[in-house]
This record gives structure tokens, C-alpha cells and sequence, in this order.
């Protein structure tokens, strides 16, 4: 089943998360599912690259994790952007668009 | 990225670690139920959610040794870790680990301490302050003797000084000098520096009481002589009295005015520590015979100038060209065959030929010591390697938890380099150890020689680098073989794996026919200094001089004349033939086998040969009559000098057997003359012929050697040669007494007896034997324990298949047969490699060698056979072992 859905390309998943936990302070799972709900299941987050990342961005100091009460009533650590990583996300989608932007243009210059 | 974040982080990481690991959990537990709730909301039942959940979670494990290397990534935690662990396992297995940090202590010690030898040598700082701007102003001598670098002349430097003043701001000369300081408690000689008055200044020295020389007012004719001393002196000879300063010391009988103390660690520009300074433009005071200031062709001195700011060594040294083009017009019998040449100073520490014997010397010794490390090295990797495949089941299950791979190899490296730190530490205390005993037996030269060996900064960053290397060498290849992610497979596939073990055995053999094969190398080459150093008690050196003295002199700065010295050899050879015990004495100005070498230039007459049209380099020395007596060298034909022949007599010469036969092949030699030197001297007719010698070194081949009788002319050094009929030791005490007795002005430089002055001559020789048959005896214990050790496990791993063959009927003795056979495969190939090598070496061995050829088949043969027998002790108990296998159990087991 997961053969049809796409990995996600190297790299983007931080822009991702950094993306998703813009909009409120969330927990793993929640993000999780917050991309695949955005992209239509179109690519899939898999746990042993998605931990790995959020601790990595901790670490960074891009975002940061708290303790607190999830939806079901269960003690998550829910992670929020810091002011460096809103800095950091603008960065990393401007080069996500000039990246875009080059390659179509190599594809429709065919 | 915040630094301050990232080191909050790392705190965290480092000291709380027990809370991030339950957070840890608490993240994936949150993560874990959330899944299956959303799994069980699809209509799971909650058996198949948690399936489910886990199944793409993925492994809890894996997550969290994923969260863990990157949240660990700065490398810091981990490294705790690993160093815990490594100390743990070198803890369990502590035979191991003191074998694997004695092998490696004894080969970093070795390098360590030839490496601080060369150091402290060729990499010791100048005492010249800005020594990247001086160069130094050699000779190149193109005649018969040719000299790349030879001395220069006063009159050279003269000329440089003058004419080069454009490239040149500073251009100094220095030269030995040896004079005598009388005293009260008894006369001394003093080692010391001839210089221009410019030197001190030139290089940077500053006093540290009085002041140094002054161009202006230093130096001149007729002006007071004065005196620099050296802080060791200062110290030994006026208690370190800054009254000093102002008051006259007697050198050969002028008085000289102190007028200033060198800074403790200047000792002058040789490598034999200076205790004295005096313009050089004062020696004659001290050798009123000497030619130093007025022959231009006496080359003796060395030149130092300091470029012009700006100035490029090629300006410089365009402008000694044209120099040289004026020298060869003014003086074309001096300079036509010698011209000056600049070396820029940085580049040389004793002189640019010494430099390079030295150097070659060194590297040799490394070449040695580094083989022995490199087979301590290889050992190692096999034992490691060995270990490693053992725990091969843990480092599977290890890698199946998700340890990344990387940092397994880095577990296993934190481990060796450990193990090569420890190893480094205990060789740098070893290498201490060993140089106290090198320098200990330093031979006893009466000049001091300031050697700054010892293990500074520089020395010990060589150790570490040494260790880390070493660590990471034989740690990365079983690292890396274990690792290999087929290891997986193994795990679960426990027969298949004797396959591919198989290869795995082929890379620890390899390491051991490597072992072998520079052991080998390493005992040859000892096996050959050895042999070779038996040989040298047995050479026949072409005197036979067994008990006695030997008494030496410095005369050139002793205010002898040379009709003085004369009459000084005479009254002291009369006192001392009379002691009891003395059967003849001597003097002559070289000894075989000596430290000095002497030629002349011999034309030998009356034949059409380019020799006797050329001239020929002939070692050369001048002898009282007594000597060939008292050195024990046979006369073969014709007859000894005579005192007349040392006095008005017609001149004469005793030529060898070597000098005879290579110019009057046809034996006629006695009676035919030999012209030395200029065309107009009176030719000197051979009236003696003597059997050959060693004169140079144990291990040359004849040599023709010409002997002058001593005929009062300005001496050097010379030595006093007393034959006894008892013991040396015994007459040092009258032979003392009766040289004070005759001249009580002229002090001792050395006196000591025959037995110990043989020994200096086989004190090199000897002292390269020792180290190399140690270094080679302790390769190959280790090449004999690794070999050992593959053996011994390759059995472990082949009981199965001995098991099967002797099932089938395999006999016990074939057994043994097939497990030594493997051995002795292994070893046959190393072997031949090893001597392969020792053959292609051996060239660099020629000239150290004594009476043997380097292809020396005894030697080759010996240790051909002494690997054999290795080989059969090494492999006999494992070989044992197997063939006592119960074929049933063997077939049972796993």
C-alpha cells in the first residue's frame, strides 16, 4: 500500500513540519497527520523519520517541545515554532520555490 | 541556528539524560495509542489496532536509537559511551589488553625515541635570532678530493665581507679552537670558537654580564687581547663571580681580558659546546704557526651572512658569481678548482652533507622501528578481528536493534584507539627509559657535545599522532569487516555463514603472512649486524695490540713548535718504554680505526699510469720509529723507521701491501719513490712494506695506506701508544705520572686503556646489533603469537569439518597435518616475501656491515629455518587440539 504513495523528498519534511506546527502548538501523531491530511495521503510520514526530525529541529532551536494535555485526554508533548524558526521556514521555502521554479522551467524548455 | 539553544541542548543531553529518555518514551507511547485509537475508529478490533500501529511505528527501538544519534549528534555523549563501553570490554578480557598495550607501548616507545633523537639532532632551533635571513658561504672543491660543501678561507670571507656589501649586511666567520687554559690546580684544555668581531651581534647574543665583542676596538693588532666565556665556565671555573669581568685568564700563554659571559643557553654554532670566544684575528697569539690569516687556499672556517633586506638568494647569489669569476682571475692556482656557493642557513642544521648522513641514519632506524610498529599494528588487527567475529553475534543483534552502523565502527574504534592511547602513553614512559640508556652510552668523547634530546612538545605530539594513527589502523579493518551488513544474514543463518567465513580467515591471513613477512625482514637484518658483529671481533684489523694505553694529545694550540713536540715524543717515549711492564711506545698522529681521516695526494714515480701523472688520495699518518712495533704490524718487506729517519736522513716512506701491489703489480715496490704534493719536493723512497690494515672502519676492503716518519713538524693531535705486558688499567696511573713528569704545561685530552679504546671502534656496530636484534627478536614473538592466534581459532571454527573428516576415517596424524600444513602455508609465503625484501634492503646495509656480504646466506638460511620452527610451536598445540576432536561431539555442537 505504501508503494503508491510518495516518499517525501529529502529535506522537505522540516519545512513541512515547520509549515504545520506554524498555525498552532502540536504533537507528533497530530502532525503526522496534518500532512497527510493536507496532501491528500499523497505522501506519507513515516515515525523513524519524523521523530528523528523533530528532535533534530529542537535541537536547532527551531522549535520547541512542551508538555501538555492532547484531544484524547493523554499527556503528548506538543511542539511550537520559535521566532528562529519562522525565520528559518522563510528561508527554506524560498528555496523551495526557486528549486520548483527551475526545474519547470527545464521541463517545459523540452 | 541559536548557540545558546544548541548548548542548553547539549546539557541536556549531556546530564539529563534519564528524563529524556522517559520523555522519549512518553512521545512514542502518545504517538503509539493515538494510532491505534485512529486504527480501532476504522473498525479495528483492538488486537488487530496494536498490530497494526506497531507494524508502522516500525519499531520502537529504532525510533528511539534514531532520536538518540541525532539528538547525541554532537558527538559528545556518545563518545562517553563508547569509552565506557571500550573500558568495560578491555576490562573483561585484561590478558588481552595488556598484551595488545605492551606490544604497542614498546613499538610507539621505539619510535618515540628514535624520532627524539632526530629531533632533538636536525630540528633543534638556531641560536640565530633571524636564521631565515642568514646563508651560509661553502666551498665546492672540484679536484682530486671533491667537496660539494667544503670550508672556506679567511681571505674568502675577507672578500665577501668587502665585495658583496650590496646582498651582504653581516657577514661573520668561526672556527674550533683548543687552546690551554693554565691554572694553578693544573692545566686544561678549552673548547672554543675563533670569530669575527661582528658574530655575537650578527646572530642576536646578548650577555648576560659584561659586554660582547666590538668591531671598533675588538680584535685589532696590538690592541689587549679579550676573552667571551660561556655561562658553563662562569659557573664551573669562577663560581659565578661577576667580578670576572675586567680579569685575565692565560690561553697557551697569553693573558686574555674577560670582558663578557654568554647567555646559559648559548653555546656557540658547533655542535661541541664552546667555552671560550676570541677574535679570530687573535689566534696567531695562541698558534703563532698558524696559517688561518694569511693562506688563502686554507680552507678551514665556516661563513655566515645575513641578506640585505629585500634582497633574494638569487641576487645573492648572482653576485657571488661574478665574486668567483674575479677569484679564478686573481688567484687562478687557488680558485680555478673551487668556487663559493650559498646555502641558505634554515635549510642545514650541522653542515648540508652531515645533515643528510644523519638523516639517512635516522631514517633508517624509523624504517626499523616503524616495520616493528606496523607488525605490533597487524597483530593487533588480527587479535581485534578475531575478537570481533566471535562477538559477531551480538554486533548482529546489535545492528538488528538499529544501531546505526556507523556508530558500531565507531564503538570499535574508540576501542583500538584507546587500547593505542594507553599503548602510547606507556611508550612514551618507555621511551624515556630508553633514552637515558642511549645517551648513557654516549661514547666517552672528552669534548662536550650539547645534544638537546628529549621528550619536548614536539616529540610527544609526534607520539600522540603516532598512537591515533595506529589506533585507527588496526581498529578501522575489523571494524569495518564486522560490520558488514551480510552480518545480518549470518545472524540468522548460522550454517551458511561457514562459507563466507572462509573469506573472512583469508584477510586474517593475509595480516599474518604480513606479520611474517616483515619479521622476517627484521630478523635478517639483524641476523646480518649480528653476524657481522661477530665477525668484528675476529676481523684481522692488521695490528695486534692487545694490552696497553693510548694517551692523547692536542698540540696545535699548545705553543709547541714542531722541533718542541719532536723533543717532547722523544723524552716522553724514553719515560714512559722504562715503566715496569712496558715493552715499546710510540707516537703517532692517527689511529686505525680512529674518528679522524687523513689523505694526501701521492704521486708514485717512474710509471706511465694516470696515478702516478694524477695523483692519488692516499690515507695517510705520520709515526715515531717505535710504532709498527708497538702497534704489533708486521713488516713484510724491506725494513722499520729508524730516528734517523726522523731526523737529517734522506726521506723515506712504509708504504702497505695494498699501496705495493696497486702500483708495482710485479712486487717490485721496495726501493721505488713516491713523490707527495708539489712537483718540486724531493721524492721519498719506499723503504718498508707492511701487511694490509683496517684504518677506516672493520668492514672495508684492503686499502692502500702510506706511512710518513714523524719529522718534527707542526702536530694536531697525536696519540701516545704504549705495548705492556699487563693490564692497561694497571699503568694508567704511572703512564699519568710520567707525562706530568715530562711536561707538566701540555694536559691530557684522554688516556685510556687499549681494551676500552677497541671497543669505541665497535661501539656503532655494536650499539645497531643490539637494537636490531632486540627490535626483531620482539617482531617475531609478536609474528609467532599471531600466528599462534589465527591458527588456534581457525580450528575453533573447524571442529565441524575435522569432526566430518575423521568420521570418514581421517587419521589423527593427518589432521596435525592439515592444520600445520595451513601454518606453514601461511608462513612459507611470508617468509619468501620478508627475504624478498631483507635482499632488496639490503644495499642500505652494505656500508654497515663488517666482513659479510649483505646477501649473506648463512643469515638467510637461519632465519628461513628459525620461521619454520615458529611455525611448527606455533601451530602444534592448536594442531593437537584438533585431532583429539571426539568426531560425535564435533558433529553435534551448534
Amino acid at each position: 500500500m505504501s508503494d503508491q504513495k510518495a516518499d517525501l523528498l529529502r529535506g522537505t519534511l522540516s519545512m513541512l513540519i515547520l509549515k504545520t506546527v506554524t498555525l498552532e502548538p502540536m504533537h507528533g501523531f497530530g502532525i503526522m497527520q496534518r500532512i497527510e491530511q493536507i496532501t491528500e495521503g499523497a505522501f506519507q510520514v513515516r515515525p523513524g523519520s519524523l521523530f528523528p526530525t523533530l528532535h533534530r529541529l529542537e535541537q536547532e532551536g527551531w522549535i520547541e517541545g512542551e508538555w501538555g494535555e492532547s484531544e484524547n485526554k493523554r499527556r503528548a508533548k506538543f511542539y511550537r515554532i520559535t521566532d528562529e524558526g519562522l525565520n528559518q521556514l522563510a528561508v527554506e521555502k524560498d528555496n523551495w520555490s526557486r528549486a520548483v521554479g527551475a526545474v519547470t522551467r527545464v521541463l517545459e524548455a523540452g | 541556528m541559536s548557540l545558546h539553544a544548541r548548548f542548553r541542548s547539549t546539557l541536556r543531553t549531556l546530564f539529563g539524560k534519564e528524563e529524556l529518555a522517559v520523555e522519549l518514551d512518553d512521545e512514542l507511547k502518545h504517538f503509539l495509542d493515538s494510532l491505534i485509537e485512529k486504527n480501532m475508529a476504522r473498525g479495528m478490533t483492538r488486537a488487530e489496532a496494536e498490530r497494526a500501529a506497531r507494524l508502522e511505528l516500525g519499531g520502537v527501538e529504532q525510533v528511539k536509537e534514531k532520536v538518540r544519534e541525532i539528538r547525541l549528534g554532537t558527538g559528545l555523549d556518545t563518545f562517553g559511551q563508547d569509552l565506557r563501553y571500550a573500558l568495560r570490554t578491555l576490562r573483561a578480557r585484561p590478558g588481552f589488553a595488556l598484551i595488545a598495550i605492551l606490544s604497542l607501548a614498546l613499538g610507539i616507545g621505539a619510535n618515540t625515541a628514535i624520532f627524539s633523537i632526530y629531533s632533538g639532532i636536525l630540528l633543534g632551533r638556531s641560536p640565530i635570532e633571524d636564521v631565515d635571513r642568514f646563508v651560509e658561504v661553502y666551498t665546492r672543491e672540484t679536484d682530486t678530493d671533491f667537496l660539494e660543501h667544503g670550508l672556506s678561507s679567511y681571505a674568502d670571507y675577507l672578500d665577501v665581507r668587502e665585495q658583496l656589501t650590496d646582498v651582504f649586511e653581516d657577514v661573520i666567520i668561526y672556527n674550533t679552537t683548543m687552546p690551554i687554559l693554565e691554572r694553578a690546580e693544573g692545566n686544561e684544555y678549552l673548547f672554543g670558537e675563533v670569530v669575527s668581531a661582528n658574530y655575537f651581534e650578527a646572530i642576536g647574543i646578548k650577555p648576560v654580564f659584561g659586554r660582547i665583542f666590538d668591531p671598533a676596538t675588538d680584535g685589532l693588532v696590538g690592541a689587549a687581547p679579550t676573552v667571551v666565556i660561556s655561562h658553563q665556565l662562569w659557573e664551573s671555573h669562577f663560581g659565578r663571580d661577576p667580578g670576572v669581568i675586567g680579569r685575565t685568564i692565560t690561553l697557551t700563554g697569553t693573558d686574555f681580558t674577560v670582558i663578557g659571559i654568554a647567555p646559559p643557553e648559548f653555546t656557540g654554532l658547533f655542535p661541541m659546546e664552546a667555552q671560550i670566544w676570541y677574535p679570530i684575528t687573535l689566534r696567531p697569539l695562541i698558534n703563532p704557526r698558524s696559517t688561518e690569516l694569511t693562506y688563502r687556499g686554507e680552507r678551514s672556517s665556516f661563513i655566515k651572512a645575513r641578506l640585505r633586506a629585500g634582497t633574494t638568494l638569487e641576487q645573492a647569489r648572482g653576485a657571488l658569481a661574478a665574486l668567483n669569476t674575479r677569484l679564478t682571475e686573481t688567484w687562478p692556482e687557488i680558485h680555478s678548482d673551487a668556487e663559493l656557493v650559498l646555502v641558505p642557513s634554515n635549510t642545514i642544521t650541522l653542515h648540508p652533507e652531515l645533515d643528510g648522513l644523519i638523516t639517512g641514519f635516522t631514517l633508517f632506524l624509523m624504517a626499523m622501528v616503524g616495520l616493528v610498529l606496523l607488525v605490533a599494528c597487524t597483530n593487533l588487527a588480527s587479535l581485534l578481528l578475531a575478537r570481533a567475529l566471535a562477538r559477531r553475534r551480538e554486533i548482529g543483534i546489535r545492528l538488528a536493534m538499529g544501531a546505526g552502523r556507523f556508530r558500531l565502527i565507531r564503538q570499535l574504534l574508540t576501542e583500538s584507539i584507546l587500547l593505542a592511547l594507553l599503548g602510547g602513553a606507556a611508550g612514551v614512559v618507555l621511551a624515556h627509559g630508553l633514552l637515558q640508556l642511549l645517551l648513557a652510552v654516549q661514547p666517552p668523547v672528552p669534548i662536550h657535545i650539547s645534544l638537546d634530546i628529549g621528550l619536548d612538545l614536539r616529540v610527544l605530539c609526534f607520539s600522540l599522532v603516532l598512537s591515533l594513527v595506529t589506533g585507527v589502523i588496526f581498529g578501522l579493518l575489523p571494524a569495518l569487516q564486522t560490520t558488514r551488513p551480510e552480518l545480518m544474514q549470518a545472524l540468522r543463518d548460522e550454517y551458511g555463514l561457514t562459507i563466507r567465513r572462509l573469506r573472512r580467515v583469508g584477510l586474517r591471513s593475509a595480516l599474518v603472512v604480513a606479520q611474517v613477512a616483515v619479521s622476517a625482514l627484521l630478523m635478517v637484518s639483524a641476523g646480518l649486524f649480528l653476524r657481522s658483529l661477530s665477525r668484528a671481533s675476529r676481523v684481522d684489523t692488521g695490528f695486534d695490540l692487545r694490552q696497553g694505553v693510548v694517551a692523547t694529545f692536542i698540540l696545535h694550540e699548545s705553543g709547541l713548535s714542531g722541533t718542541e713536540s719532536h723533543a717532547f715524543f722523544e723524552r716522553l717515549i724514553n719515560r714512559v718504554s722504562n715503566l715496569p711492564g712496558v715493552e715499546a711506545a710510540a707516537v703517532t698522529d692517527r689511529m686505525p680505526l680512529g674518528y679522524g681521516i687523513s689523505t694526501t695526494t701521492i704521486y708514485p714515480r717512474g710509471l706511465a699510469t694516470e696515478a702516478a701523472a694524477e695523483g692519488v688520495s692516499t690515507d695517510f699518518s705520520r709515526v715515531t720509529a717505535g710504532y709498527f712495533r708497538t702497534m704489533g704490524i708486521p713488516i713484510r718487506a724491506g725494513r722499520s723507521f729508524t730516528p734517523i729517519d726522523q731526523g737529517e736522513g734522506e726521506p723515506v716512506v712504509i708504504v702497505n701491501e695494498a699501496f705495493a701491489s696497486e702500483y708495482w703489480p710485479a712486487g717490485d715496490a721496495l726501493g721505488q719513490f713516491v713523490r707527495v704534493g708539489d712537483p718540486g719536493e724531493e721524492p721519498r723512497r719506499i723503504v718498508g712494506i707492511t701487511g694490509n690494515g683496517k684504518y677506516r672502519s672493520l668492514g672495508e676492503q684492503p686499502r692502500p695506506y702510506i706511512y710518513f716518519p714523524e719529522r718534527s713538524e707542526d702536530q694536531y693531535i697525536c696519540f701516545l701508544v704504549v705495548r705492556a705486558a699487563r693490564d692497561g688499567l694497571e699503568l694508567l696511573g704511572p703512564v699519568r705520572e710520567a707525562i706530568r713528569s715530562v711536561d707538566r704545561h701540555i694536559p691530557l685530552l684522554d688516556l685510556t686503556t687499549v681494551a676500552r679504546h677497541m671497543e669505541l671502534m665497535i661501539f656503532m656496530p655494536r650499539l645497531l646489533a643490539a637494537l636490531l636484534s632486540g627490535l626483531g627478536l620482539f617482531s617475531l614473538i609478536l609474528g609467532a603469537t599471531g600466528l599462534y592466534g589465527v591458527i588456534a581459532y581457525d580450528v575453533s571454527r573447524r571442529v565441524r569439518e575435522v569432526g566430518i573428516r575423521m568420521s570418514l576415517g581421517a587419521q589423527r596424524v593427518q589432521v596435525i597435518r592439515l592444520i600445520i600444513g595451513d601454518g606453514l602455508k601461511l608462513v612459507v609465503i611470508g617468509t619468501v616475501i620478508g627475504l624478498g625484501l631483507a635482499w632488496l634492503a639490503s644495499g642500505a646495509l652494505t656500508s654497515m656491515l663488517i666482513g659479510i656480504v649483505p646477501v649473506d646466506p648463512v643469515t638467510y638460511t637461519l632465519v628461513a629455518v628459525l620461521f619454520l620452527a615458529v611455525t611448527l610451536v606455533a601451530t602444534w598445540r592448536p594442531a593437537r587440539a584438533a585431532a583429539a576432536v571426539n568426531p560425535v561431539d564435533a558433529l553435534h555442537q551448534d
